[in-house]
């Protein structure tokens, strides 16, 4: 018996420790590593290359000399091009017309997976292991899609299948922690949805403190794009985010 | 035999009174009026819109550090440590101490004309001047060194003949005519000045 509890307290220890590290390994504390760009980038790196997303496609740089990129190829990808979001050996992409998604299992060669056709509009991803979010957003500028967050399986990663679309007006920019997705909304504010369970996306409350454009979590903080500028938020609590700062220009 | 084709005819007559009744529903969107004269083109006329301004003078294009700038068009954002860029559109990158983030600061400014992305990694900077792509040393962010420029590298939206200038050098006000600057890029867009156009040009909507 006293073995068993001595190994309960042997893996809340290396839980402890490996969370410890987690943190401080995405605190970047170590200056040769790639920093995080928002949901609205075109500009990405990873694994030594740099990828720039551009109207119909992704050209590729290998910067293993920093100072010195080194072009390896371009990669046709579709239309309307707009955002490029990196996640571990993969590149969501999205586009006017759907959201396409690479492997950079080979970084220098980027090959297409899979992909989710939708309506045209204005369509920014983020992503994880199993499951895929987009917003899009309709109107004159973008396209006619409903307004939403759009919500995919993509646990067949060649085969994305849409688990829910959750209307939400005026979607731009989104970031993504833990199970709640942050949904910017131009001056509707900010707005939290749980998706804990993709089949069923939830509103949790929506914050107003200026106009929304794209957001950054990052650790315990939420960078957030505004049209005046930056706002800084506490995301440690997500039931309760708090304003903390705002740069002033 | 009379039954089979008796039933063969029941089944088609269901068949088409099924689809009778969209056929219907869908005349509404076909355009009876296609046909009519349409009314005649009005001429264009004068409005108050802008006009590109260039330049020829390269040097313009020189990355260099300077101290904090207020805000115009804040643009793309990105994190590095304890820094937080983000770009103004068309003109450069604003750097951000985010050390306590409750005394975040705007701390200097990254001047890259025509610039809208930003990525980083180690210290090194990379970047779009129009539609360059920039490679900038940020070890010391005031004394920043522009290491290589690779011309034409990203097009964004040149390719499509629609070439969305404002992406990189933004008009002062939306919903205004503009004279289209074209996808000749040989001449510097440095900025907008406001005159009459004709409402025939590019619309910035």
């Amino acid at each position: 018996m006293p073995s068993i509890k001595n190994i309960r307290i042997a893996v809340v220890f290396f839980m402890l420790i490996s969370m410890g590290c987690t943190k401080d390994g995405s605190n970047l504390a170590d200056s040769s590593g790639s920093g995080t760009g928002g949901s609205l980038a075109r500009f990405t790196i990873a694994a030594n290359h740099l990828y720039l997303a551009d109207h119909y496609e992704v050209h590729v740089y290998d910067i293993a000399n920093a100072a010195d990129p080194i072009k390896k190829t371009s990669v046709n990808v579709g239309f309307g091009v707009e955002t490029i979001y990196p996640y571990k050996d993969k590149l969501f992409i999205g586009s006017r017309d759907g959201m396409y998604i690479f492997s950079i299992a080979n970084p220098s060669n980027p090959v297409k997976l899979g992909e989710a056709r939708h309506v045209r509009s204005c369509d920014p991803v983020v992503a994880n292991d199993t499951v895929a979010y987009v917003t899009l957003q309709g109107g004159s500028a973008c396209g006619p899609a409903q307004d939403g967050l759009y919500v995919y399986d993509i646990k067949d990663i060649v085969k994305p299948v849409q688990t829910s679309l959750f209307p939400i007006s005026t979607p731009f920019g989104l970031g993504l922690k833990d199970s709640v997705v942050f949904i910017c909304r131009g001056s509707s504010g900010l707005s939290l949805v749980n998706v804990k369970d993709p089949y069923a996306p939830e509103l949790m409350y929506t914050v107003s403190d200026g106009n929304f454009k794209d957001v950054i979590p990052y650790d315990d903080i939420l960078i957030c794009y505004v049209s005046t500028g930056l706002l800084i938020y506490d995301i440690s609590n997500l039931n309760q985010v708090k304003k903390v700062g705002e740069v002033i220009y | 035999m009379q039954r089979t084709e008796n039933y063969c005819c029941l089944k088609t007559m269901r068949l088409l009174l099924l689809i009778l009744p969209f056929t219907f529903l869908l005349s509404s969107c076909w355009d009876f009026t296609y046909n009519r004269s349409s009314p005649p083109i009005e001429p264009p006329k004068k409005v108050w819109g802008y006009k590109p301004v260039f330049t020829v003078d390269s040097s313009i294009l020189k990355i260099v550090a300077t101290s904090p700038q207020t805000v115009k068009n804040p643009g793309k954002i990105y994190v590095k440590g304890n820094l937080v860029f983000q770009n103004d559109l068309g003109s450069g990158i604003h750097v951000i101490d985010n050390s306590i983030p409750s005394a975040a600061a705007n701390i200097g400014f990254i001047k890259i004309l025509g610039n809208s992305e930003i990525s980083i990694k180690g210290n090194t900077l990379y970047a779009n001047s129009f539609t360059d792509l920039v490679v900038v040393d940020i070890t010391d962010w005031q004394n920043v060194k522009e290491l290589k420029r690779i011309k034409s590298a990203f097009i964004q939206g040149a390719q499509a003949g629609g070439y969305p200038v404002y992406n990189y050098i933004p008009l002062p006000e939306r919903g205004v005519y503009y004279e289209c600057p074209g996808s000749d890029l040989s001449h510097i867009l440095t900025g907008w000045v406001k005159d009459s156009v004709f409402n025939n040009n590019c619309f910035y909507p």
